[in-house]
């Protein structure tokens, strides 16, 4: 059997062979859809999120409790604490029906965001290095679980040392195109604009 | 909490409307071509309400990163699919589940090919390994040359032609195999009283 004939042979099992054409007015709603788009995070994300954001609180509260009686007078920023916080996200865009990002809309958004270098990925979870916080407490490494769909932060493609800008509200990272690999055109003028 | 857009304003603070009807114009005129080969790409991969979803979902990455979509649309078109629907899989066993049940409430639309299967090509291709598999499906159905294969599967034309060189050595075996046990069993029926 030559190539060919293998090809052809592969081709009559073509599942999509019964596929009805595509209806001009089907096309254009589709093309329509992607263009206006929201997006939400899915309810059955939403307790992860909710512990995750306790899990955040509770970190900052003790870092702010310690800063606040062992160093008086010292404002806790990147600077002042001796060991930067561990802090983790949870990553869940199931539902994603997305607008083009609004520096505006991440400005209204994000209470927490860095620029970071991945450092290790293990399973669902990618450890990351922050280089830099453009927003909220600061943070010497972040963990994104990464919870069913993630777009910004595919599981597959995430590589050790590989960079990312990643915005998060109440410990859930924003997607949509709020957060994604640092070469993401776009994403760095977003965020100097948003923060 | 996500991020919630305002539903219905078609503004869209610092960005020049001007620049924004360019955009939309852009990808008007690529849309329906991807819009027809990731929907086959779909149907060949998964039940209907996930391509659904995934076609939809491919083509919302499509418009946010418009900028990065090459000469060559469909080949980067069916990578983000493939992203996509490697990232459905993964969802939660629940969504599966449901999907399921969706697939079964309604029911694919019956397949020409069904009448007369050739089973023996679909056993070979599921003793394949899932690699191999995947980039005979990219050649034959989505005809593909390896340097697109490899565009889709983010790997080089060179690696992308040497899988392909051998999951087609694989397929052939494994036809062969399932041949000869087909014939073993038909002459030993046939010499029977």
């Amino acid at each position: 059997m030559n190539d060919d004939d293998l090809r052809e042979r592969l081709r009559v099992a073509d599942p999509s062979a019964s596929l009805p054409r595509l209806t001009p007015e089907l096309t254009a709603n589709l093309v329509e859809d992607a263009m206006t788009t929201t997006t939400s995070i899915p309810t059955s994300g939403r307790w992860k999120v909710l512990l995750v954001a306790a899990v955040v609180l509770a970190t900052a509260g003790l870092g702010w409790f310690f800063a606040g009686t062992m160093l008086p007078g010292r404002t806790v920023g990147p600077t002042a604490s001796t060991q930067p916080a561990v802090v983790r996200l949870t990553a869940t865009t199931d539902t994603a029906k997305c607008r083009p990002p609004e520096a505006a809309t991440l400005d209204g958004s994000a209470d927490f965001a860095f620029a970071g270098t991945v450092t290790d990925v293990s399973g669902a979870s990618v450890t990351l290095t922050v280089t830099h916080v453009y927003r909220g407490q600061a943070a010497g490494q972040v963990q994104v679980s990464l919870d069913g769909n993630s777009e910004s932060l595919a599981g597959g493609d995430v590589e050790r040392g590989a960079a990312y800008l990643i915005s998060s509200a109440q410990g859930s990272v924003l997607g949509c195109g709020y957060s994604g690999a640092a070469d993401t055109p776009g994403l760095e003028r977003l965020f100097t604009e948003a923060f | 909490m996500g991020v919630k857009a305002r539903e219905g304003s078609r503004t869209y603070p610092g960005v020049d409307p001007s620049e924004l009807d360019a955009r939309r114009e852009r990808f008007e005129a690529l849309a329906p071509s991807v819009i027809d080969g990731v929907r086959r790409y779909l149907a060949r991969r998964t039940d209907p309400a996930t391509a659904d979803d995934v076609l939809s979902e491919t083509l919302l990455v499509c418009w946010r990163r418009l900028d990065d979509v090459p000469d060559a649309p469909l080949p980067w078109a069916y990578g983000v699919a493939r992203n996509c629907l490697a990232n459905a899989a993964r969802g939660d066993r629940r969504r599966t589940r449901l999907a399921a049940r969706l697939a079964v409430v309604d029911p694919p639309r019956p397949v020409p090919a069904a009448e007369a299967p050739d089973t023996d090509l679909t056993e070979a291709l599921a003793r394949l390994r899932t690699a191999e598999a995947e980039v005979l499906r990219l050649w034959a159905w989505e005809d593909l040359g390896p340097t697109e294969i490899g565009a889709v599967l983010g790997i080089s034309a060179n690696a992308a032609s040497i899988r392909l060189h051998r999951a087609k050595g694989t397929l052939r075996d494994e036809l062969r195999k399932l041949d000869a046990s087909v014939g073993h069993e038909q002459s030993t029926e046939g010499a029977r009283p």
